[in-house]
């Protein structure tokens, strides 16, 4: 990739909308798909047949008059594929890590995407580790105590949600879009003090760039 | 004219200092202008071409060092060229007013042709010329390096538009790949010096031994057999192979996308759900088996090295191109456990292809015919031989039958020799 930074790289105005891409990691039936169409277009099981497709979808979202376009990515979960797993979340700047709380299974694999995460991309992406089906909270097989623990050992927030019940997912993307934001603000506070020579001359051209944001003030009042 | 022997700025703004001899513009913007009021014949062209490439950081920290340079009293009469000014916005990159920025970003690719040829975007056509003519002939620069220039021009034009503008100049950073890599298409792709080339025919000859897969071993989301498996992986056949007929990376990018479509399709409506990542990427490989499409890995290559970054990483687009990415390396590594065989029938398959790599598609299940008819015709054989024996046999017992009757009627004969004449004649 000739050019480095695409996905979150950010302006310094605030009328600057970030993109964001999140990929969304877990075993085949964890309630991946459940859980982003839930969020997306707050639909869940009877009512997903008018949806074409899961796989790809989008949100706009706006926190605190930042305005943030978030891409979500469905990966394939499916053991045969678990080797493309890294040309999916390339450039990715958060990770949803979905398990299943009433399969151990679906947990253990989870720990295996942050190992694997961890290694080709760092600290520079947000993770999210989820118990999805709360609602089966009488068949838990995962404890609270062991899930919570480990996200934190991994520097991974953890959340649980229920699909079926619509619980805890707002909170979840939430969240992980203004930790996104955050990471994505120190990035370019990075650049901006790197070298000096360009910092000055980017505020230099800064001042003449006066007048265009006289219009930006005015079209967003308009609009 | 209370404004005489001040110090004035160039007109255009730029930060530099003006000159009355130049028109009150600075020495850059005044080459600008000349440029633009004659464009062809311009000596400096060239080199000025090359100057608007630089990038915007160096410039900025030219302006430092030549500010002192410029510290000439100059005469220059604000009020009279007031409104001539005003047509440019400040700032060291290029400057468009607003409607000439909004009517180049219009959607369509030959309302923007037009655009371009208006008196106010010339700067920016030369640029483009410029770049153009230089990547098309300068045969020394690698497709690599290449790519990262294109990549960097991109980068420039963004610079027009301020930050509120951002659909505006998503259109026309479209519409300036469409025009830069429809021209130097055939000086980036697949060029006979890189590797790529042996890559396709390698890929190819993957594809080709592994005609064999069937959609149940790739546990295809669709019926067999059904009229919307058909459909759909027919459709998205067609629309692979079209990928390679195209120039402009979006519209490579925009058949991928229509291959996608159509197996999401077929998909919800074997599935009655939406179709998951799992689902999408299966009927994508299976897909790109049954196309085998034409010089695939250039293709790849090309939009990954040429493509405009942003749609590549986060569009709908690139999530679709991701997944062909990832359909060519399970091609690629692919071994018996991903089918679901067993080492040795993996192996018997391959090396069974691989006599038929050269009748390809629809020849296997020709050649099984074949061999069906083999075996049918040995039968058959096998069958008229017995016919024939038996009907042999038939035959002789046929004859041993006539002969014993006769035999035994010339014992009835012999034991009972006929007197006829007698006893009529006592009867009478």
């Amino acid at each position: 990739m000739a050019a480095g930074g695409g996905g979150g790289a950010g302006g310094s105005s605030s009328s600057k909308t970030y993109s964001f891409k999140v990929v969304l990691l877990g075993e085949g039936c964890v309630g991946k798909t459940s859980l982003v169409l839930r969020y997306c277009e707050n639909k869940f099981n009877d009512k997903h047949i008018t949806t074409l497709q899961a796989s790809f979808l989008t949100k706009k979202l706006n926190i605190g008059g930042k305005r943030v376009n978030l891409a979500i990515w469905d990966t394939a979960g499916q053991e045969r594929f678990h080797a493309l797993g890294p040309i999916y979340y390339r450039d990715s700047n958060g990770a949803i890590l979905v398990y299943d709380i009433t399969d151990e299974d679906s947990f253990q694999k989870v720990k295996n995407w942050v190992k694997e995460l961890r290694k080709m991309l760092g600290n520079e992406i947000c993770l999210c580790i989820v118990g999805n089906k709360v609602d089966l909270e009488k068949e838990r097989h995962v404890s609270v105590q062991e899930a919570e623990a480990y996200a934190e050992s991994v520097g991974a927030k953890h959340y649980h949600t229920s699909a079926k019940q619509n619980k805890g997912i707002e909170e979840l993307f939430l969240d992980l879009c203004k930790r996104m934001i955050e990471t994505a603000q120190v990035d370019e506070r990075a650049k901006g003090n790197g070298p000096s020579q360009s910092g000055g001359a980017r505020r230099g051209v800064q001042i003449v760039d006066d007048e265009p944001q006289a219009q930006s003030a005015g079209g967003c009042c308009s609009g | 004219m209370g404004f005489l022997y001040q110090a004035e700025k160039c007109r255009k703004n730029c930060g530099f200092y003006g000159n009355p001899a130049w028109h009150g513009y600075c020495s850059r913007c005044w080459i600008q202008q000349r440029q633009q009021a004659q464009p062809l014949t311009d000596g400096f062209r060239h080199h000025t071409g090359k100057l608007h490439i630089k990038p915007d950081v160096t410039e900025a920290s030219q302006l430092l060092n030549r500010r002192d340079a410029f510290q000439s009293v100059t005469n220059y009469n604000v009020n009279s060229e007031q409104s001539t000014a005003s047509l440019y916005q400040a700032g060291s990159v290029l400057h468009f007013s607003r409607p000439c920025l909004l009517s180049l970003a219009r959607g369509d690719f030959s309302e923007f042709l037009k655009a371009l040829r208006c008196l106010e975007a010339q700067p920016l056509l030369t640029r483009c010329n410029n770049f153009i003519q230089r990547m098309q002939e300068d045969e020394t620069i690698s497709v690599d390096k290449k790519a990262e220039e294109v990549q960097s021009f991109y980068q420039q034009i963004t610079l027009y538009y301020p930050d509120h503008m951002s659909e505006e100049r998503d259109r026309l950073l479209d519409n300036i790949e469409k025009l830069v890599m429809t021209r130097i298409y055939k000086s980036v792709f697949c060029l006979h010096s890189s590797q790529d080339e042996q890559k396709d025919l390698f890929l190819h000859k993957r594809i080709k031994s592994l005609s064999w897969v069937t959609p149940r071993m790739l546990q295809l989301p669709l019926a067999e057999g059904s009229q919307e498996e058909k459909n759909g992986i027919s459709c998205s056949v067609t629309a692979l192979i079209e990928m390679d007929s195209k120039r402009a990376p979006q519209d490579k990018l925009s058949c991928v996308s229509k291959a996608c479509n159509y197996l999401y399709k077929s998909i919800q409506s074997c599935k009655m759900e939406p179709a998951t990542a799992d689902d999408l990427l299966s009927c994508l490989i299976y897909s790109t088996l049954k196309a085998n499409p034409p010089r695939l890995w250039s293709n790849l290559e090309y939009i990954t090295r040429f493509c405009n970054p942003k749609r590549l990483m986060a569009g709908e687009c690139g999530y679709y191109f991701t997944n062909l990415c990832c359909a060519v390396s399970f091609i690629e590594t692919l071994e018996a456990s991903s089918l679901g065989l067993k080492q040795d029938e993996f192996k018997r398959l391959m090396q069974g292809s691989e006599v038929t790599t050269c009748v390809s598609g629809n020849g296997l299940s020709i050649l099984q015919q074949i061999q069906k008819n083999k075996e049918l015709l040995v039968e058959l054989q096998h069958r008229q031989d017995t016919l024939f024996q038996k009907a042999k046999c038939l035959g002789k017992e046929l004859e041993a039958w006539t002969r014993s009757v006769q035999v035994e009627i010339q014992e009835i004969v012999s034991r009972f020799p006929l007197d006829a004449k007698a006893p009529p004649e006592s009867c009478v």
